[in-house]
């Protein structure tokens, strides 16, 4: 699933996807669980932040 | 009419554009006054401070521009590519209108700015638009270049 698929999807801007993945901006939690929703993740599979998972990435 | 919906990250960042073009509003309104105390005019009643809150406009829409929070996401292509040849169009016109303005002027056949009146104000609205396509023109471009 590209980018622009999620951002339509989740209905934002691929200019705003590509902000919240480069960690530029942080969305809120509605915005997150639709962006969860649209991938078929969990809230911390995607934002939780571990040793395995690198710093500001979704 | 129709509300456009923008999305969270172009709600912030309209808000933001906003209270910036009113601080660098206020702080021509206050450049304009100490340049008034000094007794030196560069434009008459009416038209300085319409000259102003274009100004004004002009950062807000052109921040826009750049920051993609002109347009909500439930645009579709065809309409932005409607839009962006209007904006286009409008600009190029306005920049040949404004050109035509400035010949005219600098021959003494048309009022200078400092004069006032409709002219000036017609080629400050005219510097406007050509201001915001150049801006959406660049914004256009780099946009183009990172999605390939």
């Amino acid at each position: 699933m590209s980018q622009k698929d999620v951002a339509e999807t989740v209905g934002v801007t691929r200019q705003t996807m590509n902000a919240i993945e480069n960690g530029d901006y942080n969305p809120s939690i509605n915005l997150c669980i639709a962006i969860c929703r649209a991938l078929g993740k969990t809230l911390d599979q995607l934002f939780w932040e571990d040793d395995s998972n690198e710093k500001n990435r979704v | 009419m129709k509300k456009i919906e923008f999305d969270e990250l172009q709600q912030s960042r309209r808000y933001l554009y906003g209270y910036q073009s009113f601080i660098l509003l206020l702080f021509l309104l206050l450049i304009d006054q100490v340049i008034s105390g000094i007794s030196t005019v560069w434009a008459q009643y009416p038209s300085h401070a319409m000259i102003l809150v274009l100004a004004g406009c002009t950062y807000f829409i052109s921040r826009c521009v750049w920051g993609d929070a002109l347009v909500g996401p439930k645009e579709t292509p065809r309409k932005m590519t409607v839009r962006a040849a209007i904006i286009v169009l409008i600009a190029v016109v306005a920049a040949i209108v404004g050109g035509l303005a400035l010949v005219m002027s600098s021959n003494g056949r048309e009022s200078a700015p400092s004069h006032g009146g409709g002219s000036s104000l017609f080629l400050y609205c005219m510097v406007m638009w050509a201001v915001i396509g150049i801006v959406y023109l660049i914004k256009r471009i780099r946009g183009n270049k990172e999605e390939n």
